[in-house]
Order: C-alpha cells, then sequence, then structure tokens
C-alpha cells in the first residue's frame, strides 16, 4: 500500500541535519586550516518498496480495452473451446506483463487465468444445465473485463495514493460514472455484435442474461432483501407460509408506492395517493395472465372451412361466355353441438387496390336464409358459387370468400378444490392429494378446439385451483381466438358458478371487442370479486370438488383467398 | 403268516394311527396357541369387484359396495365410512356417509382371535347416480376417496426382568435386557421399541420407554393409554413432548409417533421376571384412492 513518503522525507531531513549537528559538535577544530572539501549534499535514501516508478494510466486503458476485445472476439468465434483458450493465454500473458511489477497484480492476473482456463473451462463440460453452470459462463465471459476495471481501480487508487496529479474528487466521479456505466450498460452495448452459429454462442446469452438478472434485481425490486428476510421469518413460523407469494406481494406493494410516492410525487396519506394505490394494483391485476386448455375429452371441435374449387389458377373463358364465369367453394363445417346456425357467404376479386364483389349462389348463402339458416346438422357441407360481374376484366385477381356463421357457442368449463381451513402439513399433503389425483385441478378452464374459446378462472389469485377459507375470490372472464378470423358479435356470456353468488355484470360485450386490431388473441370480458362463499365450501370438513362453467354465443367470420388469373379467348366465329 | 407276525402288524398300525392322532391333535392345538397379536393390520377398505365398475355411462345408477375387513386383532368400535371427492356436477351419492356395522348389524367389527381367524368384515352399499357428461366430451375420469374412521386398540404382554440392583455379581437371577426391537401388536399403532433403564440406588427405580409408531397407511389422531401395569402395579406414565395437560392422551399432528415414558419404584432387591402390560385406545383414519370412468 502507498506510503506516506512527505513524512519519510521530513524523518530523512530530521535525521540528516541531526548527523551534521553531532558531527559539528564531536569533530575538533581542524589545527591546521585547509581548504575545505566541497559540501557534499545530504543524500537521501527512501526505501525501494512502493518506490518503483508507477506505469501510465494508459497501460490499464489498454487492459481495459482487452478485456473489451476478448469479450468481443470470443464472441464473434462463438466460444469454440481451443481458440478460446489460445485467446485467454494470449490475454493472461499480456496481463502478466503489464502488472510484473506488481506482485499483487500478479496474483490477480493468475487466479483469473485458472477461474478462465482450469475452472470455468473444466467444470463447464462437466456440470449440468444448472444456476451455477450459468454463474461460471457468466465469469468466464466477463472475467478478463472485470479484471481489466479492477486493476483500473486500484491502479487509479495507486496513483492517488502516490500523489500523482490527479484531481481526486473528479476522478473518482468520473470512475465510478464508468463503473455503473460499464456495469449497467454493458449487456445492452454488447447487442451490437453479430450472432454467430458457432458452437458455444449461447454462452454470451446466458452471461448477459445473468449480468440482467443482477440489474433488473438491484433497479427494480427495491426492499428486495428486507422483504426477503421479513417473509422468510414469517415462513419459520408457519410451515404452509408462501415465501414466494410474500416476496412477490410485498414487491408488488413497494413498486406501487414508488410509483405513486416518487414517480408521481403524491403524498400518502392523501386521496390522490389512495386513488393511485388502488389504480395501480388494479393494472397489476388486470396484466395477470389466466390459462385455457383445450379439452382431451372432446374430440370434436366446432370447425368452419371454406374450400375453394378452382383447380386451375388459370381460367381461359371465351369473351361472350363471362357470366359463366364460376368459382365453385364448398362450406364445411363441424357442429357437434348440433347449434342451430346462420351461415351467411360472399365473395370478391381483388386487383391492386380495387375490390370487385361477386355474385353467391344460392342467393340463400348469401342472405343467409333458406337451407342456409336453421343448419342444425353434426356435419354440413354447402356448395356455393362466387360468379363476378360481367364487366370484369382480364387479368390476376385475389378471390377471397368471406364466411360469417353465426350462432356459435364456446363452453368451457373449471375445476376448483374447496379445501376450507387447514394448515401446516396437512394442508401441504391435501393440496399435493388433490392436484395429484384431480389432474383438471391444474389446468385452468378447459374447452373444445373451437374457433373462439370463452377462458375463466377464479380463485385467489384466479389462477390457483385450491380455495380456503375466506379466500377473496376473483373471477376473470376472457375471450381466446383460436384461429385466424373474426369475432364478428358476442352475446349472452355466461358463467354457472352455483352455488357460488355470481358478479358479472356484462352488459354490452360488443363494445369490448377490438374494432381495428383483429390479431388481439385474448379479449378480457370481466373481473369481477365473489361476495362470498356458501358455508358448505367456505368450511368442508375434509374437500369439495367442483366444477363450473361458462359459455358465449358469437359470430365469427373466416376468409378465405387464392389467386386466380381470368384469361379471355376469342369467341368461335 | 405265524401270529407272532400278525400281532406285531397290528401292533404297529395301532402305533402308526396312535402316532397319525396325536400329530393332528398337536396341529390344532397350534392353531389355539398361535397369537393374533402382532404385525401392523387393521381395517382393510376395499371395493367389490365390479361395485362399482371401472366404466359407467352417464345418466345411469351404480352402486360402490366398500368391503371393510377388520384385519387387527382388536375390536373395531365407532367405525365410519365416508366417500369423498365426487364431482356433484357428474355423480351423486344417495348418501355420502355411513356407519360401520357388522352382517349382524352389530355396531363393531371383531378383530382376528381364536375364534375368528380370519378376522371379521362386512360390506357398505352406497348408491349413486351417473349424470350427463360435459356436452360434447367423451368420457369423464371421476377421482373419488373412501376414507374410514374408527377406533381401535393396541395391546402389549411382554416379560421382563426387573432387577434393582445389576452389578450384584451374587444374584443369579435375571438380566435386563435394555433395548427390545417389536414387531407390532396386530395393530396399525404398533410399539415398536422397548428400553428398560434401572436406576439403582437407595429408592431404586426402573423407567421404560416405549417408542409408539404409525406403522398403517392411515393417520392416527389421538391415542390414550388405558392400562399400564407391571405385574399387579400400575406403572405412571406420561408422553414425551406433550403439550395436552392430559398426561395420558396424546394428540398426533404431523409426526405420527411419540414416547411414552412409565416409571416405578423397584421394592423388590432380588431379581424377578414380571409382566408388562400397556393398553393404548385411538382414532385411526385411512383413505384409499380409486376412480371410475364414466362414458357417453
Amino acid at each position: 500500500m502507498p506510503k506516506d513518503y512527505s513524512q519519510i522525507i521530513k524523518a530523512a531531513q530530521t535525521a540528516s541535519e541531526n548527523k551534521k549537528r553531532t558531527e559539528n559538535q564531536v569533530k575538533p577544530p581542524a589545527k591546521n586550516k585547509q581548504k575545505p572539501a566541497p559540501r557534499e549534499k545530504p543524500v537521501i535514501t527512501l526505501p525501494q518498496v512502493g518506490k518503483t516508478k508507477l506505469p501510465p494510466m494508459g497501460l490499464f486503458i489498454f487492459l481495459l480495452v482487452l478485456g473489451a476485445g476478448d469479450i468481443f472476439l470470443k464472441r464473434l468465434i462463438g466460444y469454440e473451446p481451443k481458440a478460446s483458450l489460445l485467446i485467454s493465454i494470449i490475454l493472461g500473458v499480456l496481463f502478466f506483463f503489464a502488472v510484473k511489477h506488481n506482485p499483487f497484480y500478479r496474483s490477480f492476473v493468475i487466479g483469473a487465468f485458472a477461474i478462465d482456463v482450469v475452472v470455468s473451462q473444466g467444470f463447464l463440460y462437466l456440470l449440468p444445465s444448472t444456476s451455477l453452470r450459468n454463474i461460471l459462463i457468466a465469469i468466464k465471459v466477463f472475467i478478463w473485463l472485470a479484471l481489466a476495471i479492477l486493476l483500473f481501480l486500484m491502479e487509479i487508487i495507486n496513483h492517488l495514493a502516490e500523489g500523482e496529479k490527479v484531481s481526486k474528487f473528479s476522478d473518482i466521479v468520473a470512475l465510478i460514472i464508468i463503473g455503473v456505466l460499464i456495469f449497467f450498460f454493458f449487456p445492452q452495448l454488447s447487442d451490437v455484435y453479430d450472432i454467430q452459429d458457432q458452437s458455444h454462442q449461447q454462452y454470451f446469452k446466458i452471461a448477459k442474461e445473468q449480468i440482467r438478472k443482477g440489474t433488473k434485481t438491484l433497479s427494480e425490486t427495491k426492499g428486495y432483501w428486507s422483504a426477503y428476510l421479513s417473509c422468510t421469518f414469517k415462513s419459520t413460523s408457519d410451515l404452509t407460509f408462501d415465501v414466494n407469494k410474500c416476496i412477490k406481494s410485498k414487491q408488488e406493494t413497494a413498486q406501487i408506492k414508488h410509483t405513486c410516492g416518487e414517480v408521481q410525487k403524491l403524498k400518502s396519506g392523501t386521496v390522490a395517493y389512495d386513488d393511485c394505490v388502488t389504480r395501480e394494483k388494479g393494472k397489476k391485476k388486470r396484466v395477470v395472465k389466466i390459462s385455457g386448455s383445450s379439452d382431451p375429452t372432446i374430440k370434436q371441435p366446432t370447425t368452419i372451412d371454406v374450400k375453394i374449387q378452382a383447380q386451375e389458377k388459370t381460367i381461359f373463358i371465351r369473351k361472350g361466355e363471362r357470366n359463366h364465369l364460376n368459382f365453385p367453394a364448398e362450406l364445411k363445417i363441424k357442429n357437434p353441438q348440433k347449434r342451430k346456425l346462420v351461415s351467411k357467404v360472399s365473395c370478391s376479386f381483388k386487383k391492386n387496390d380495387k375490390i370487385i364483389k361477386g355474385k353467391i349462389t344460392p342467393t340463400d348463402a348469401a342472405q343467409g336464409t333458406g337451407s342456409f339458416r336453421s343448419l342444425a346438422k353434426e356435419e354440413i357441407e354447402k356448395n356455393i358459387v362466387c360468379s363476378p360481374p360481367n364487366t370484369i376484366k382480364a387479368g390476376r385477381y385475389e378471390l377471397t370468400f368471406t364466411t360469417q356463421i353465426e350462432n356459435l357457442q364456446s363452453r368451457s368449463r373449471l375445476t376448483r378444490a374447496f379445501i376450507g381451513d387447514k394448515s401446516g402439513e396437512d394442508k401441504k399433503k391435501l393440496i399435493s392429494k388433490l392436484k395429484g389425483q384431480y389432474r383438471d385441478l391444474t389446468k385452468g378452464s378447459r374447452s373444445a378446439k373451437d374457433p373462439v374459446r370463452i377462458v375463466f378462472a377464479l380463485g385467489e389469485p384466479p389462477s390457483d385451483p385450491i380455495i380456503e377459507k375466506d379466500d377473496n375470490l376473483l373471477l376473470r372472464l376472457d375471450i381466446q381466438k383460436n384461429v385466424l378470423g373474426k369475432i364478428k358479435k358476442i352475446k349472452n356470456p355466461v358463467v354457472d358458478l352455483k352455488p357460488l353468488p355470481s358478479c358479472l355484470k356484462i352488459k354490452d360485450a360488443n363494445r369490448l371487442l377490438p374494432t381495428g386490431k383483429q390479431s388481439i388473441k385474448v379479449i378480457p370480458l370481466e373481473s369481477c370479486f365473489i361476495s362470498s362463499l356458501p358455508v358448505e365450501l367456505n368450511n368442508p370438513q375434509n374437500f369439495v370438488i367442483k366444477e363450473f362453467e361458462a359459455s358465449i354465443i358469437y359470430n365469427y367470420e373466416i376468409e378465405k383467398k387464392t389467386n386466380i388469373k381470368i384469361e379471355f379467348i376469342d369467341d368461335i366465329k | 403268516m405265524n401270529k407272532n407276525t400278525i400281532l406285531l402288524s397290528l401292533s404297529l398300525l395301532v402305533l402308526l394311527l396312535f402316532i397319525i392322532g396325536c400329530g393332528s391333535q398337536s396341529s390344532s392345538s397350534s392353531s389355539l396357541t398361535k397369537n393374533y397379536k402382532t404385525g401392523y393390520q387393521g381395517l382393510v377398505i376395499t371395493t367389490l369387484e365390479n361395485y362399482p365398475p371401472k366404466t359407467i355411462y352417464s345418466s345411469s345408477n351404480f352402486v360402490i359396495t366398500v368391503k371393510l375387513d377388520n384385519q387387527g386383532a382388536y375390536k373395531l368400535t365407532n367405525g365410519k365410512i365416508e366417500i369423498l371427492g365426487f364431482n356433484d356436477k357428474y355423480i351423486k351419492l344417495n348418501q355420502y356417509k355411513r356407519e360401520i356395522t357388522s352382517l349382524t348389524e352389530a355396531n363393531y367389527l371383531e378383530g382376528k382371535s381364536h375364534t375368528n381367524p380370519s378376522g371379521e368384515f362386512s360390506y357398505a352399499d352406497f348408491k349413486a347416480t351417473s349424470k350427463k357428461l360435459f356436452k360434447g366430451s367423451e368420457r369423464y375420469n371421476a377421482p373419488y376417496f373412501i376414507k374410514g374412521e374408527y377406533d381401535y386398540q393396541t395391546e402389549l404382554t411382554q416379560t421382563v426382568c426387573i432387577n434393582s440392583n445389576p452389578y450384584e455379581i451374587n444374584d443369579a437371577g435375571c438380566k435386563v435386557k435394555p433395548k427390545k426391537s417389536l414387531n407390532g401388536q396386530g395393530s396399525p399403532l404398533a410399539i415398536t421399541e422397548l428400553e428398560e433403564i434401572i436406576q439403582p440406588g437407595t429408592i431404586p427405580q426402573v423407567e421404560f420407554r416405549f417408542k409408539i409408531k404409525n406403522q398403517g397407511s392411515g393417520k392416527v389422531k389421538k391415542v390414550s393409554l388405558k392400562r399400564a401395569k407391571l405385574g399387579s402395579d400400575n406403572l405412571v406414565c406420561e408422553f414425551r413432548n406433550n403439550p395436552s395437560t392430559n398426561k395420558k392422551l396424546f394428540i398426533f399432528k404431523n409426526k405420527q409417533d411419540v414416547t411414552l415414558i412409565c416409571k416405578m419404584v423397584i421394592s423388590s432387591q432380588k431379581s424377578y421376571y414380571t409382566t408388562l402390560f400397556l393398553d393404548f385406545g385411538f382414532t385411526y383414519s385411512l383413505e384409499v384412492r380409486k376412480q371410475i370412468t364414466m362414458v357417453k
């Protein structure tokens, strides 16, 4: 460590003066006055330790560049083991010679080299894909840069300690800024590197993810450790206490406080602050996803298909027979629920941006009347023909059949277990037993693979299939669109929660439909709290399994497109 | 063939008959002396083959017949049998809970004994109706549990050596066996280990430590010590780490074992063999997982 050389110099000077004084006192005056020898200046010899000439800071900046270059190069070669080893050896040698003046630094370089080559390289191929392996990868990827930063910081401190001319405050601030910038923004900066398809390309991603995780925890989860400690402490007295849930809840509360207090600058205890907290809580609840799954016991879902029977892509027709230009198609509907469906079909020919409406025959198909109304069969097959107007010109067109089916229904069911007031190991065992025996509990709401599905969840949180005594039950109701198509109308969203009271208050579900963005696959319908549980479900002696049902009626539209080319040939004269 | 040969042959035949007769008599006496109070069996719950059938049709009636077989060595009392976990949207039972009664309508089931070597069994019927399947669904797997709860008993009879002066070399009496492992007493709650500790001194004392453990697949709710005797004298006993004020009652929670410590002052200076007798009563519950499949 640096010495206080000014003191040493002072001490040496004092010693020299004393020596002179002693010499003056002890030595008798010379009898024969000779010409005195020229007086030598006192020579001060300082201890050599720490007095070695400090290397320029440029060398350490060069090491920083090398550290960054290591990441760049290794990423470029995709962490190919042999080439990586060669780079590591070269780096090790360069670092070693750069810091050879300082044995302390040398030990760092040897340590880093050992970690990079021996520990990481050796262990990485032995370890399975675990978090420990990921940490090792992160260390391996960043070790030389980290070492360069460390040496740079230490050398700066050394320079400052040696009394080199640097503005202390400004340099330290500059270093902190550089350090923070590298720490927080390095993963983002690194995105500019090209992606290589080499053997260990994933290393960088893993390492970057590790760093991101760390920075995310630091920046987003304020008070994580206090929440962690508090929740862990609570869990010691209650075996069933869910530590993760507790930490998540505490973090959410902290985030809401941060948003309302620090971001929106609202004062705690004010009405505005409380409103903000309620609003933010609501936002968090809305973003919770609920899952729906396909019911494996329903083999036949509702399907709608239009098969355009234009075998030839180029249609040759005599000019005089334009009115015979027909494009037949087959409408196939599988209607396992035997619902009374109404089908309306239309067609069009599109050339560039111009759309020419076609004519559908039979006309009942276009209007949804006659045999296209009350289609209550399990399998419906209807032939339809689209004819362009007589004015159509030769050329390439995009032929589109648009089919709207009305009165379709989606039904789904949800299983929940009511366990009442259980605690400790009993509760754990019961939950594990129920989840093991009742597989439907863990699947969310189940429905056929229909074009549109109603998805719902109930619980605290809604995704939790186990309902305990006095749980605040939240009902979530969504619509999920399975295939590309448009929901044109929705009617009667119903959730049968008997014997639970219902909380649905949807008056007009159609206003919830997206107007333009038909690519949206999930449409939230309603979220509401169940006011109370009947006694037999709130606190059963053992447990009760209940299944709830939801249904919705909807109109759905699909489009089927094909490219055709119309060519006219001369009439036979 | 002379007379002597005939006489010898007849004598051998009589002797043979005698031996056979004695042999059969000795085997019947061994069945009488068989100890039924071993092992860990209690109530065995099964369903009768085809009741219910593995597959049932929707909108139909069926019966779940539960066979209740007391395979332990004690009388089963206060028994209740319950069907749990049916989703009432698909399967409805007329009755979910019944008391366990014998075939003769007695409210108990005898355990295995000399008079009833295979134990007593009984049946409990639960009439059920299947409802409609979910629209479009082709089948429904209906898991359910059969839960039995009953009062049962465990008795331990052991011959032990009491020697208040274990270091006395002149006493040629019995030798105390400090630890003994036991193989069950014909009940799911078993005394698995017995430790005997002699505390010599002016007032010598014997301490017995019994490890009591649930060895069955069910759960013990509470156990109460009814009797604890050494010879004709009562032992002073208490369950270890017992939060209850009643020292002879222990309520089981997660851990299904407990240690009972019994003590007594030894009055005799000489060693002797005597009988150690313990009698516990406990409430036991067990569940059996079952499943039926409902089809269209």
